[in-house]
């Protein structure tokens, strides 16, 4: 008998091709010239949200936990680099410090005591990773010890995330209201219209995703993805083999929480806003459907399913602007309902068959397939 | 030629005086006041003269006056009335020289009213319409006199309070009595006047008791005065929250209206339909065509088409749920998580499409006899389209609990509910009760949009405003038990209520929706299974 | 006192129904195997969910070696104690392979040894012996999934014991076995006693099974309607009137087949 190989070497392949296409590649062509800045920017916002995905992949795809309000966290990275963003390039205020342009205009002239502390970078990028972590142990505590059920769970995030999404709205918030955050003239002292900046912040997008990939796969390959998985399909047999499954529940959830603010941090300086439509409840669901189009459970199909259905949006919402809702309603759907497995699996199955032509049957790679990773 | 100009005189004096007395006595008096007031110098001092006057052709004259009715054609004073008609001071219609109804020139500009006797004028008007015909006018006039602070009123006042038999237009008029005795000259005229407002607990008589308090010597005066301030201010906050407790109560119908359905399909059922809302915006929708359609080939019965809309919501909500379990729930039973993704996306199809064919905003007018409501206690209102909604819920509370718990059909849901597979075994087609079940549910949630168009707008937006307060009322509650539901309801709508006004300001309501959330979200810490939790093995295994 | 378990008046209500009622049961520390037999709704597995923590008890004491009180402690703690249990359905990670599984029930439970162990899975020989104990060597790498009721059964079994647990408890391991992999089982329970030092306690309706076991010197608990009918060894009971009039009726005990 032996043991089964952990895949460890093959996904290090993968990555460092992913990330030789993504992070070496693509810029470098842009560069010279063969991708334009305006396709590289698209991309770079693709990237940013694959890490979002990554994080969802980890606490639904591989531990079962539905969370609707990665959305919150995504929004609390995203908010806090723009409120960085907006004090390097506003005005001044009352007491000399500077104070952003929609606060005037809304009669606010003393910058309020809670932005004060962005005007640092390290505490913008520090609290856009550690604020989402910090609030997703909170919730991890209150609710995972309590053993609410997965149903509970996310409606519970989904009231949140409607209560973040209500409040931000409000102008007395002083987050810039239903406008959000917006007119980013800098980041950390480089100019957002040069094109040398954004090519310099997809290549950052495109190193962070290859690392995130590579804390993820790390995760998901070791025992604890094992545990995690478990808890996916057993929670109560686990926890009588002596697991304290809320603790890596919390775990997971504060890493995707992490993994959404960092999402956050990164893609507002390249998409240039920040809105409370992009925190909410829709939002949080659509990061769902990403990685379940993609195929759940797999790291890679988050990252396929984030680009692909953004691609599909920015491509649809162009021609279609007034169908967009109706095609995503069907698309939540049509995952769910047709081919659970996403894209992934249906390339697997499609491997899987190709396979059986050639040779006979092997039932343990054909019932694998669609399942995981830890013996295909 | 003298002879000539002395009989065309006499023939003009006395088609003059023919004509005044074809016109009857005080008719020249009219006709020369008339003239007086047209003339900028001596308007004032006609306008003095009217004051005490009950003449109703005064009334009319200076009406026309004030609206700019009044104009000067040919020599003469006329009045343009609203059919485009000219009379005269004494009412007649004018007639030219052919005999026809004469015409203004164009562009003829009325009698002017000087602005600094605009007041003055309005005050006469006021006082003949304290003594006038129509009880809401008498009232209103009332009101403003009583704030004029125009003691030559008083004598007015007191006339029409002896003549005045009707309810509501009596203690206004005694009202404005006492606000205007509150500056009169003798002590103990405005020790009575402070004591009658504080009686009556006078909200509208504040300004005046505090301007009052300002510059009182009599010390008499003023202790009466702060002690009558105290007694409006402590009625004012125990009217103010039987006013929160009745929003309280009307919201929680509202709630429990909404919540039934999904008591039904995520509470017995234990499927998350996140289509509830657009089931809710369906029915509000069922509303607006009915209305529509009532408008455009039945105007006589306008107002019955809600008798039509309610049931028709019922039916298209249930068959629209029908649908939605047969093509796509029943794939998917035992996988909650999945349901929810699913129904969301179902939920945003409903909700484009209606935004597609409807646009964005329209609404439903309450049939006449839902319009205004019970006036509970002076200058609280309970509007009768929320008193209905109260007796709705809780006629589809009874309802949907016979149908549950003391009928077959009842029976039957609820066995399968419990144990499906023994349910099957005796005979039950489970395929049947689930779709009937789930159709149950999103028909009451038609229903409940239907009332809901009643009293706010219907649009594309209202399944995702209440869907989240629906969840958490089911979840408060505990699953499985009406009673939870309905306890659940009334907490979460009394607690929005009395919080709201304890915030205060514009973005009040969106606070304390806020603030009612983190307070449910604790409670599930304390207690995750809700209000009503089921205990026992079978709960455990599947709560 | 050296007991391994202590019940003392245990009652279990479930909403006005009495599941335990004044529950009274001592394992020694030296017993190896206790079987628990008595009729549907006697309360057997009422009285292990209590003691795995699974339910809380509306009176009484449950003491574990004397000391440690199961009642006020949570399932994954309790197993962490050592009282392990098997579940009437098996209960097993169908996605994973039966290595995984064996993974998942080895080594240290506490969250950041388990964070550490992420390349470094340890206790693997302890996982193949085990595995070959149970005769499962050689399905290491299928998925639990596929694998035929009996070998689940195993499996769960194997799980649990690689961990040596003080105090085993098995709800009817042999339900829905066939005669051969009665037999195993019944083998396998022997090997658990000959070679660890778990003691197993076991709820078991098929009365030629539990005759084989307990003929090992065994003793047997009766439980009827939330109490304790009676105990001692199996011929005792077999010969009391109140376990015939409540359980086992009249006739000769036979082998269920």
């Amino acid at each position: 008998m032996t043991a089964p190989v952990r895949p460890w070497d093959r996904e290090l392949v993968r990555v460092g091709l992913f990330g030789a296409v993504f992070a070496v590649g693509l810029p470098t062509a842009n560069g010279l010239g063969f991708v334009s800045d305006y396709y590289l920017n698209l991309f770079g916002k693709y990237l940013a949200l694959a890490i979002l995905a990554l994080g969802m992949d980890l606490i639904w795809g591989y531990t079962g936990i539905l969370s609707l309000g990665q959305a919150i966290f995504f929004g609390i990275g995203a908010y806090s680099i723009g409120m960085h963003m907006m004090l390097e390039s506003s005005g001044k205020g009352v007491y000399g410090e500077p104070v952003p342009d929609f606060m005037i205009w809304n009669q606010v002239y003393a910058l309020p005591l809670f932005w004060k502390p962005y005007t640092s970078a390290v505490f913008a990028i520090g609290s856009s990773l550690l604020l989402p972590a910090l609030l997703a142990t909170v919730i991890g505590v209150l609710t995972f010890r309590r053993r609410l059920r997965g149903t509970y769970f996310a409606i519970l995030t989904q009231a949140i995330a409607f209560a973040v999404w209500l409040m931000l709205n409000r102008n007395e918030m002083k987050l810039g209201g239903t406008n959000g955050l917006t007119d980013f003239k800098s980041v950390l002292g480089f100019s957002l219209s040069s094109p040398g900046t954004l090519r310099a912040l997809y290549v950052v997008t495109a190193a962070v995703l290859v690392g995130a990939l590579l804390l993820a796969q790390a995760i998901v390959l070791s025992k604890t993805g094992l545990v995690l998985e478990a808890i996916r399909d057993n929670e109560r047999r686990l926890e009588f083999l002596g697991y304290d499954t809320a603790g890596f529940k919390i775990f997971v959830f504060a890493v995707s929480a992490a993994l959404a603010g960092l999402a956050g941090l990164l893609y507002a300086p390249q998409v240039g806003i920040i809105t409370p439509s992009q925190v909410g409840v829709l939002p949080s669901l659509e990061i769902v459907i990403w990685v379940a189009f993609g195929g759940r459970g797999t790291l890679w199909g988050a990252l396929v399913g984030a680009i692909s259905v953004n691609w599909l949006r920015s491509v649809l919402t162009g021609t279609y602007p007034r169908l967009w809702p109706i095609i995503l309603g069907g698309l939540f759907m049509a995952v769910i309902l047709l081919f659970p497995a996403g894209l992934i699996g249906l390339a697997v199955r499609a491997k899987a068959l190709v396979a059986r032509r050639g040779r006979a049957v092997a039932p343990a790679a054909v019932a694998a397939s669609g399942v995981n990773q830890h013996t295909a | 030629m003298r002879a000539l100009a002395v009989v065309l005189a006499a023939a003009w004096v006395l088609t003059g005086l023919g004509g005044v007395a074809a016109a009857g006595p005080g008719a020249p008096d009219l006709e020369s006041v008339a003239r007086r007031l047209a003339a900028p110098a001596t308007q004032k001092g006609a306008l003095g003269e009217l004051a005490g006057s009950s003449d109703p052709a005064v009334e009319r004259l200076l009406r026309a006056l004030k609206d700019g009715a009044l104009y000067s054609w040919k020599g003469r004073l006329v009045i343009l009335g609203d059919d485009g008609g000219l009379t005269d001071v004494a009412g007649r219609p004018v007639l030219d020289a052919q005999g026809q109804p004469a015409q203004l020139e164009s562009g003829q500009e009325a009698v002017a009213l000087d602005e600094a006797h605009f007041g003055l004028a309005q005050r006469i008007l006021e006082r003949f319409e304290v003594l006038g015909k129509d009880p809401a006018k008498r009232q209103s006039a009332a009101f403003k006199l009583g704030t004029s602070g125009d003691p030559s009123a008083i004598p007015v006042l007191v006339r029409a309070i002896e003549g005045e038999t009707n309810r509501d237009v009596r203690p206004a008029l005694e009202d404005a009595l006492a606000k205007l005795r509150l500056r009169a000259p003798d002590a103990a005229d405005r020790l009575g006047a402070v004591k009658q407002l504080g009686r009556r607990a006078s909200e509208a008589a504040v300004p005046q008791l505090q301007a009052l308090l300002a510059d009182e010597t009599d010390p008499a005066v003023r202790a009466a005065t702060r002690a009558a301030l105290q007694d409006i201010d402590r009625f004012v906050a125990q009217r103010n929250i039987v006013g929160y407790l009745f929003n309280g109560i009307s919201l929680a119908a509202v709630l429990l209206i909404m919540s039934l359905g999904l008591a039904v399909t995520f509470g017995l059922m234990g499927i998350i339909n996140m289509a509830h809302g657009e089931m809710l915006m369906l029915g509000s929708y069922t509303a607006y065509v009915v209305q529509e359609i009532f408008a455009a080939r039945f105007p006589a019965y306008a107002d019955s088409y809600f008798f039509v809309a309610l049931p028709l919501a019922f039916l298209v909500a249930g068959v629209v749920g029908l649908a939605l379990e047969w093509g796509v729930i029943r794939f998917l039973y035992g996988r909650p998580l999945e349901t929810l993704i699913v129904t969301w996306g179902v939920g945003m199809i409903l909700q484009q499409g209606a935004r597609l064919y409807f646009g964005d905003q329209t609404s439903v007018n309450s049939p006449t006899w839902f319009r205004g409501g019970v006036e509970v206690l002076t200058g609280l209102i309970f509007p009768w389209s929320r008193i209905f909604i109260v007796g709705l819920a809780l006629v589809a509370l009874g309802a949907l609990w016979l149908l549950l718990y003391r009928s077959y059909a009842g029976l039957k849901v609820r066995a399968v509910m419990q144990n499906r597979a023994m349910a099957a075994c005796l005979g039950v087609s489970t395929r049947r009760v689930d779709a009937v079940t789930f159709a149950l549910g999103t028909a009451l949630a038609g229903v409940a949009g239907c009332a809901l168009a009643l009293i706010g707008t219907v649009d594309p937006e209202v399944g995702k405003t209440y869907i989240v307060d629906s969840f958490m009322v089911v979840v408060l509650g505990g699953v499985g038990k009406l009673v939870g539901t309905v306890v659940a309801a009334v907490c979460i709508g009394l607690s929005n209520k009395l919080i709201e006004p304890a915030i205060g300001g514009t973005a009040a309501a969106v606070y304390a929706k806020v603030a009612v959330l983190v307070i449910v979200i604790w409670f599930l810490q304390w207690r995750p299974t809700g209000l009503f939790a089921q205990r026992g093995r079978a709960a455990t295994e599947t709560a | 006192m050296d007991t391994l378990l202590y019940v003392e008046n245990l009652t279990v209500s479930f909403e006005g129904f009495l599941a335990l009622r004044n529950l009274n049961l001592i394992v020694e520390r030296t017993e190896r195997v206790r079987l628990l037999i008595g009729p549907n709704g006697a309360g057997k597995t009422t009285l292990f969910d209590v003691l795995t923590g699974h339910v809380a008890p509306s009176a009484g004491r449950v003491l574990f070696r004397d000391t440690v009180n199961l009642a006020a402690m949570s399932p994954h703690a309790i197993a962490n104690v050592g009282v392990i249990r098997k579940f009437q359905t098996p209960s097993v990670f169908p996605g994973h392979t039966v290595f995984e599984n064996m993974l998942l029930a080895a080594g240290r439970k506490r969250f950041v040894s388990t964070l550490a162990a992420w390349r470094a899975f340890t206790s693997h020989e302890a996982i193949v012996a085990t595995l070959a104990q149970m005769g499962l060597a050689g399905r290491a790498g299928d998925l639990a999934g596929t694998l035929s009721h009996g070998e689940k059964q195993w499996l769960e079994i194997a799980m649990l014991l690689v961990d040596d647990p003080t105090l085993l408890l098995l709800d009817e391991p042999a339900a829905g076995m066939t005669r051969p992999e009665k037999e195993r089982t019944i083998a396998l329970i022997e090997g658990i006693v000959a070679r660890s030092s778990s003691c197993v306690m076991l709820i078991e309706h098929d009365m030629e099974f539990v005759r084989r076991v307990a003929r090992q010197g065994h003793r047997v608990t009766v439980l009827h309607e939330g109490t304790v009918l009676s105990e001692g060894s199996l011929d005792r009971v077999q010969a009391d009137e109140r376990v015939i009039e409540a359980y086992l009726g009249r006739g000769k005990v036979r082998g269920a087949a």
